[in-house]
């Protein structure tokens, strides 16, 4: 072993001296990459070596916490037991916001990723780029040494050769010094800044991300005189109307809105099977031209494409301002909540100009309008961060008009740094760079190269720059562009801060030192800061200094402990604003919206698994079914099947884009329920650096994406691409082919009134099929069940990713996908209901259902899966001998079968990631989901050690802790309090396949949906 | 010298070239009294069988025994796997579901008794036994062919065996060829 | 002995019967040569097919190897469809196996002359298909190196199979046919063993014979204890015939599939493995005949024999088709008849549904017209489509049952991969190669059967026929020879 080692590991160094190309051709010896099934045998042969040289690097980490006194979660300061996990607290950055997190630590190696319950934008629940963040700290394709063109250096030395490039020379005041970094709300990299301005007067800093929020920002300067977020509290909001926004599937806060939306909607369902019928249950538009999650739960979704939502936007607060009108001379409302007399025509004229063309059904604007003046006070208008200034403005406007601001809507400082000034705007780098007063760039993460607006051309700028210096996770596009390259820590190996969205200051600490001589953002800045020239200063120490300082000296150890520990610096919470609106400032501001009509535009999103592209190297999100379309290692150009008609495309079909003069190919899928009239292609695919899992995987879209038109282009040119006059097809990875229901009960749905009419609705799909043989005696000790509400599953996909991380469940690859061999133990299964055009879309949760009569289990030749005393299905997998015939007998088929060995061949680094509470399964065994009996198991002991059942809650499972919205209940049912027996015993719950009579022990809780009267018709 | 002896008991085996002929010959020994007749013919001649005087077989008997105890093993082993030794929950079927025991009970029944039939056959004949006396006739490599002979054991005297040829020939005998074997 | 006669069932079968059962004249002799013939000659044509066969088998070693290397995943197989070729290969040469014993077992009990000199052939082919059907559940399996977990050997870990699965059924059926056949069809063949061995050329084969023969020299005795044992076997070997595709059937009818879960199964199954079976004893016969020029032994009224039963039990396929697709109408239940009168008639796989139909309910109805029921060109054709589409039978309900199951979210299509088809066409050359062997070293046709069949034949010829006075007692005038003394 110690030979192969040292093998690898200088074959590895050799790499980093070797030639770009040479390096190149060796890395595309890799296989499908971290943690899936390598094709070939010369391929898995390098990826032992250089497992093995990362072993060597970094698996003697295992064993080796940080050097700094890290503090687990909790007010004392328990000894590590072996075998006993550990949770600390740290938070993880995504669009520069932090989301806290508890990190599951097992002998200093983070395995699991949970949410911080006391973290205001997690409240416990963790997201997919959370959930599979532990994945890309071991992903083995991480740069791992710092180099001056090929030659490999040490961190340090990097450094110092940092302090020899023009600008930045010791005692220089910064002349064509300047860093890009993105868009960031650390306090801490705030300070350093500072610092550096003070040392480097002249040394200029540049913010850059492919999504960020200078709209809302451009919107609120311009209305509000200041940058201020719309803060929102979806517990108290009866009416809500999302504009194009995912508020529950992505953006910053999204897993505490989705938490308070689903909680308010789901207390009201349960009262109405109670006596009162109190509380309301809160009513949801959307409206959008991509399904998001947050659309699939929307009571009514109108289907208008993202360039056209202004306008939408604009009818619907001409509408409520015409209600308040009539309002006003009632003299029922103050005055100052509608618009000011003088302004009022302007605003009227800008009104009708922008919401002439709304392709949206009058009585539909009206009754929308009309719910949302009812539900003054009490309503939400959200619009995606995505969505032009316009938007924005109209989104404040409506809330201000409606009175929501105050109560359910307030404003914050916008916790970005610098957000709204001319630092966020890549083009004056880009221009300062063509003008050549840019000698040394510092490039500290992100990945410029390859997102900035492709018309201004950063890279060609880039070469116009003499001392190009980056630092990042890999060896990315940025990487091979720049002459200096650095490894970036992982958040894991970090000590830091970053802000929520809501303000609160929350603390990264790293759960494993470094696994390579990698340095965070922090330090780096640290360098230029200069407290010593050697960046040997570390984040731990640059931290502690900046909270003395904020604490004015009078800061203690305990006090520190206790943040550290909680991983939330206590009220630091944005004060709540209001700021005035000013009207006059509107008019022009809606009238910028470029109106298009009569072509094809193509809309940009983030993706729901890769965001921007960072993500684009980490297989679990690779394979991550995406929400709606349930594609996978793959993005496409969707389209609505009206337009696909039109073009005369099919799904699979290539068809080239272009976009003033530049074009690209994407595979093409129709997607029922998209806008008309539009493509929505997905960001952050085809890239080229070195990271081999993403290396190569869909079409790049930012070819396409311009400074101008960042999130809606066009028009836009489809053509089918042909090849000897067939169409080029591209076979997409999906893992649902049919998303009809076939007439089959499979989901039952009702809207809120004939629920409350019928509450008994699904009694005929929750009883006991009658049976032949007497029923095992399931009534004593612990009796496991769950329930899945579909009321409230958005189809986000945290519940498989933390599957998947929790139980080791292996990556299949694309080509595993193609053929249905996805192991994921948890699917969402999505149908579609109602027409193909304009259809409804539910989600369903799907895994193993623990029936009490298993049709797997009898028809197993060797007794490899039976039945447990508290009503597991249980799995044994060492008994296994692989007749499959369970999975034939499985009406759920949520069986999975290792067709070949996918955890042999798997990088040393790679298997740091396994839990060790779970088998890693051998080829040709079958698995499925085992209600994480892991935990269960874990749970009893430590109960009967203290001689006491195990109480409700103490058992969750990975699914139920990541769901944002709590959709999973999980629990035993012999226990009468316990919040299992209530939800089972809701009225509304049913089983799935009911007829078959397998009697499982998970019960779906009926989706109510809550649609305006006035519109049900259409609903 | 004399064939006759003590310790030794000698046969004389007639020849025949159609299975009529040995049949008359065989009745014709049998009214005389002959009582160790054995045939020897390249078929089955069921007709020929009575004449030669045996018993009714044990062997189906034994199979039927051997089919009945391989039935009962074979339930209980599988009742003693599924439901005595280690009784498992098996998707909430009974512990000792009856009917599923059925088929491998068949099946055990069935095989067991082949295999007590087959080799009762060859035990009960006293077979492989790759030597026989009759063997070293040359010629008689033809009984597994087309020639049909008889073996009248027991021959004591020099009338029996006068006799004997007599009959042999007048029934059409090709050759008539003493033989002497060990005593069985 | 009039009684016995009867017994015999020595009556006459002219009236209904148009072709002769044999009309080879030779004498015993002449006859046992000509039928011996193939095991002492050698020719090129068989060295060639023999080496085709042999290619074959290298591809069956291959693939297999490849599979138990690499793992399941080397076959087109997924969830939902986790069963697919290699399970349909297995049910398909099982009920190719069942000819052979329906043929040598069921017809001596229904006395039926015909049986005597195809017999061993048939049952050949039974075992050389069951070799093959054994093979695929044991490649089949994820872990195939624990294939004996199936069986309830004395363990120390006390965990037993599972009896109530249908797999220990089917192992123990499986095995127990393979055994029972193998005696049977050894017992039958000691006599001609013996006959080899009288008339081997040169001492090695006359040795090796011998001991294969293991010293049996036609005393009556032997033949009595032999009569008594033969059909004792064929008494337990028949009821195998229902009972092994019965259980091979509930391997799926216990399951709650749509498609599998049918309690016409059993019956359905027999019928179509006694009808596949046949098809390809012809497939083997009509060229064994022609080449060997066993015309006179096999004759016309074997081949329409064969035809009459290909077109009953083709009838009694037709039932059940159309029993399944009614009953699943029905029911009315919302599954079956998706499964029965969508997916099947209507679905991916339509085309494969549509050929096996006409395949297997079409082709058989020829035979209801005597002059194509002796036709060797129209039955050698008609027996390869008909053992081709009960091949598809198998595969579309496999595969059609499971590619569209309850919930639409995890339907997915199956596609073989080069594998699948590896092991498929391999094991045909498996079967081709053992046949061969078979043709070129055991005496094929029941040589003691025949010549006991032709005695009796001459014995009916004879004027005193009826029967109440036994031929033997007829006299022979001889011309006296002068005894021969040593």
């Amino acid at each position: 072993m110690s030979d192969e080692l040292r093998h690898g590991y200088w074959r590895s160094l050799a790499e980093l001296a070797g030639a770009a190309g040479l390096r190149e051709d060796a890395m595309r010896e890799f296989p499908l990459g971290a943690d899936a099934p390598p094709p070939g045998m010369a391929r898995r042969t390098f990826m032992k070596l250089l497992g093995a040289s990362a072993a060597l690097a970094g698996l003697g980490a295992c064993t080796r916490a940080p050097a700094e006194k890290i503090l687990p979660y909790g007010r004392r300061m328990p000894e590590l037991t072996p075998g006993t996990p550990l949770h600390y607290a740290t938070s993880m950055v995504v669009g520069g916001y932090a989301t806290g997190l508890l990190v599951e630590s097992h002998e200093g190696r983070p395995t699991k990723v949970e949410g911080n319950p006391e973290h205001p934008a997690s409240l416990g629940a963790a997201g997919v780029y959370e959930q599979a963040s532990v994945l890309q700290l071991y992903d083995p394709y991480r740069a791992r040494s710092a180099r001056d063109g090929q030659t490999p250096l040490r961190w340090t030395d990097f450094a110092r050769a940092l302090h020899t490039m023009p600008g930045a020379e010791p005692g220089g005041t910064g002349v064509g010094l300047h860093f890009l970094m993105r868009p960031t709300s650390s306090p801490l990299t705030a300070a350093l800044i500072g610092r550096i301005r003070e040392r480097y007067p002249e040394a200029r800093f540049h913010f850059h991300a492919p999504f960020d929020e200078r709209a809302v920002a451009a919107a609120s300067l311009a209305l509000f005189g200041d940058v201020v977020m719309p803060q929102h509290d979806f517990t108290r909001a009866r009416v809500v109307l999302a504009l194009d926004s995912d508020f529950m599937g992505s953006g910053p806060f999204s897993l505490r809105y989705a938490r308070d939306f689903a909680s308010r909607r789901h207390s009201a369902i349960a009262s109405t099977s109670g006596a009162d019928a109190g509380q309301e249950m809160s009513r949801l538009y959307a409206v959008e031209g991509m399904w998001s999650p947050t659309g699939t739960l929307a009571d009514h979704r109108l289907r208008v494409r993202a360039g056209a939502v202004a306008s939408v936007a604009a009818a619907v607060l001409r509408e409520v301002l015409r209600l308040r009108a009539g309002a006003l001379q009632a003299g029922a409302v103050d005055a100052g909540a509608a618009v000011a007399g003088a302004d009022a025509a302007l605003v009227r004229d800008a009104l009708a100009a922008t919401a002439a063309d709304a392709p949206a059904p009058r009585p539909w604007i009206e009754a929308l309008a009309r719910d949302l003046a009812n539900a003054s006070g009490s309503g939400i208008v959200i619009a995606g961060a995505d969505q032009a200034p316009a938007v924005h403005a109209l989104t404040f406007a409506l809330n201000e008009v409606l009175g929501n601001v105050g109560s359910t809507v307030w404003y914050g400082t916008a916790p970005i740094f610098e957000l709204g000034t001319e630092s966020h705007d890549l083009g004056a780098l880009v221009d300062a760079m063509r003008a050549g007063a840019v000698q040394t760039l510092v490039v500290a993460s992100g990945n410029p190269v390859y997102d900035a607006p492709v018309d201004l051309d950063f890279t060609g700028a880039l070469k116009s720059v003499r001392h190009a210096a980056y630092v990042g996770m890999y060896e990315n596009e940025t990487a091979a562009a720049c002459r200096w390259f650095a490894p970036e820590s992982h958040y894991l190996e970090s000590w830091g801060d970053a802000c929520a969205y809501d303000g609160t200051v929350s603390l990264i600490q790293p759960l494993i030192a470094p696994l390579y001589d990698t340095r965070t953002v922090d330090e780096l800045l640290a360098v230029f800061a200069g407290t010593d020239g050697t960046g040997g200063n570390s984040a731990h120490g640059l931290l502690r200094e900046s909270w003395r300082d904020r604490s004015g000296g009078t800061f203690e150890e305990r006090q520190w402990e206790e943040m550290v520990g909680r991983g939330v610096a206590p009220d630091t919470r944005s004060a709540r604003l209001s700021p005035r609106l000013r009207w006059p400032a509107f008019p022009p501001l809606i009238r910028a919206t470029t109106r298009q009509t009569g072509h094809i535009e193509l809309v940009f999103e983030r993706d729901p698994r890769v965001y921007d592209g960072s993500f684009a190297n980490n297989a679990w999100l690779q394979e991550l079914p995406d929400p709606v379309t349930k594609v996978t290692w793959d993005n496409a150009a969707v389209l609505s099947p009206a337009t696909a008609a039109k073009l005369n495309i099919e799904s699979g079909d290539v068809i080239e884009l272009s976009l003033d003069g530049r074009e690209q190919r994407a595979p093409a899928f129709v997607l029922p329920g998209h806008a008309d009239e539009a493509i929505t292609i997905r960001l952050g695919y085809g890239r080229e650096g070195a990271e081999e899992v993403a290396r190569g995987i869909g079409s790049n879209a930012y070819r396409l994406r311009t400074r101008a038109a960042p999130y809606v282009g066009g028009p836009v040119e489809v053509a089918r691409v042909l090849e000897g006059g067939r169409p080029l097809r591209h076979e997409l990875a999906t893992t649902q082919m049919h998303w009809r229901l076939q007439g089959r009960d499979i989901i039952r749905q009702a809207t809120i009134d004939e629920y409350r009419r019928d509450p008994e609705l699904t009694s005929a799909q929750n009883t006991r099929q009658p049976s032949l043989y007497d029923r095992y005696d399931y009534s004593k000790g612990d009796q496991w069940a769950m329930t899945i509400d579909l009321s409230k599953c958005i189809g986000c996909g945290a519940c498989t990713v933390a599957c998947q991380a929790e139980n080791n469940i292996p990556v299949v690859g694309r080509d595993g996908v193609l053929k249905s061999r996805e192991m994921h133990w948890l699917r969402i299964d999505r149908y579609f209901t109602g027409g193909e055009e304009d259809p409804a879309a539910v989600m369903q949760p799907m895994l193993c259902q623990h029936c009490e009569k298993a049709p797997c289990e009898y028809v197993c030749p060797v007794n490899a899966t039976v039945h447990s005393e508290d009503g597991l299905n249980e799995m044994v997998y060492n008994r296994c001998v692989g007749t499959r015939f369970c999975s034939n007998n499985c009406p759920y088929k949520v069986r999975r079968f290792n067709w070949f060995d996918y955890n042999r061949e798997i990088a040393e680094t790679v298997k740091m990631v396994k839990n060790p509470d779970v088998t890693v399964r051998e080829r040709g065994v079958m698995e499925k989901c085992s209600f994480c009996v892991q935990r269960i198991r874990r749970a009893q002991i430590e109960a009967q050690l203290e001689g006491r059942a195990v109480r409700d809650g103490e058992v969750v499972t990975a699914c139920q802790q990541a769901c944002p919205t709590q959709a999973i209940v999980f629990g035993s049912y012999t226990d009468p309090a316990s919040s299992i027996v209530r939800s089972l015993s809701e009225k509304r719950a049913f089983t799935v396949l009911h007829e078959l009579g397998t009697e499982p022990r998970v019960r779906y809780l009926a989706r109510i949906t809550n649609p305006n009267p006035e519109l049900e018709e259409r609903a | 010298m004399s064939i006759f002896s003590k310790r030794r008991r000698s046969s004389l085996l007639a020849e025949f070239a159609s299975p009529e002929e040995l049949a008359r010959a065989l009745e014709a020994l049998r009214t005389a009294g002959y009582g160790e007749l054995e045939t020897y013919t390249p078929f089955d001649m069921p007709r020929t069988t009575p004449a030669l005087g045996l018993r009714r077989p044990l062997l189906p008997w034994l199979v039927a025994l051997a089919g009945l105890a391989g039935g009962i093993t074979t339930y209980w082993i599988q009742w003693f796997a599924n439901s005595w030794s280690y009784p498992l929950n098996v998707g909430g079927r009974p512990l000792h579901p009856v009917p599923a025991f059925i088929p491998a009970t068949f099946e055990g029944t069935v095989l067991t008794a082949a295999l007590v039939a087959f080799f009762g056959l060859f035990v009960s004949l006293r077979l492989p036994a790759l030597w026989h006396p009759v063997f070293e006739i040359d010629g008689f490599e033809r009984a597994t062919v087309d020639r049909f002979w008889i073996e009248v054991g027991g021959v004591q005297s020099e009338l029996d065996a006068r006799q004997m040829r007599h009959i042999a020939n007048e029934a059409g005998a090709l050759r008539i060829v003493p033989l002497a074997m060990e005593d069985r | 002995m009039a009684e016995p006669a009867r017994a015999m069932g020595a009556h006459d079968h002219t009236v209904l019967e148009p072709y002769p059962v044999s009309r080879d004249a030779r004498d015993d002799a002449a006859l046992t040569d000509h039928l011996l013939s193939p095991i002492w000659t050698r020719s090129r044509a068989w060295w060639i097919l023999f080496t085709v066969a042999g290619l074959l088998t290298l591809l069956f070693v291959f693939s297999a190897t490849w599979t138990i290397a690499k793992g399941i995943g080397t076959w087109g197989n997924n969830i939902p469809v986790a069963w697919a070729f290699a399970i349909t290969d297995f049910v398909w040469w099982i009920g190719i196996g069942h000819a052979g014993t329906f043929i040598s077992a069921f017809l001596i009990l229904l006395a039926q002359r015909w049986r005597a000199s195809v017999n061993r052939l048939a049952e050949a082919m039974t075992l050389f298909a069951l070799v093959n059907a054994g093979l695929f559940p044991l490649l089949h399996l994820g872990r195939p190196w624990f294939f004996y977990w199936l069986i309830p050997y004395p363990s120390t870990t006390r965990v037993w199979p599972n009896f109530r699965s249908a797999l220990p059924w089917d192992v123990a059926a499986v095995a127990t046919y393979f055994t029972v056949s193998l005696l049977f069809w050894y017992t039958g063949l000691v006599p001609d063993l013996a006959t080899a061995r009288d008339r081997a050329p040169g001492r090695i084969r006359r040795m090796i014979y011998g001991i294969f023969a293991l010293g049996w020299r036609g005393a009556g005795r032997q033949w009595r204890q032999y009569r008594v044992v033969y059909i004792i076997l064929a008494g337990l070997a028949t009821p195998l015939v229902i009972s092994v595709h019965s259980v091979v059937s509930l391997d799926f009818s216990i399951a709650q599939l749509p498609g599998w879960h049918s309690t016409i199964f059993p019956p359905y199954f027999v019928a179509g493995a006694i009808y596949s079976g046949l098809a390809m004893v012809l497939m083997l016969m009509l060229p064994v005949r022609r080449i060997f020029h066993l015309e006179d032994v096999i004759t016309e009224q074997h081949l329409d024999r064969i035809a009459k039963l290909i077109l009953a039990t083709g009838l009694m396929l037709a039932y059940s088709y159309m029993c399944e697709a009614f009953i699943a109408w029905y029911s009315g239940d919302h599954f079956e008849r998706y499964t029965y009168l969508f997916a099947r008639p209507r679905g991916p796989y339509a085309w494969l549904y549509w050929v096996m139909t006409a395949a297997n309910i079409v082709t058989p109805q020829l035979f209801w017209f005597a002059r194509l029921r002796t036709n060797v060109v129209v039955l050698f054709l008609a027996s390869v489509v008909i053992w081709a589409g009960m091949w598809m039978e198998r595969f579309v309900i496999i595969v059609t049952s499971l590619n569209r199951d309850f919930l639409p979210s995890s339907w997915h299509l199956y596609a073989p991969s080069w594998v699948d088809w590896g092991l498929l066409v391999g094991s045909l050359g498996v079967f081709l190669l053992l046949f061969l062997a078979f043709l070129r070293w055991v005496p094929f046709v029941p040589v003691s059967e025949v010549k006991r069949l032709h005695f009796e034949l001459r014995r009916e010829e004879g004027p005193l026929s009826a029967g109440h006075e036994p031929p033997e007692e007829r006299a022979v005038t001889r011309p006296r020879r002068v005894e021969e003394e040593r």
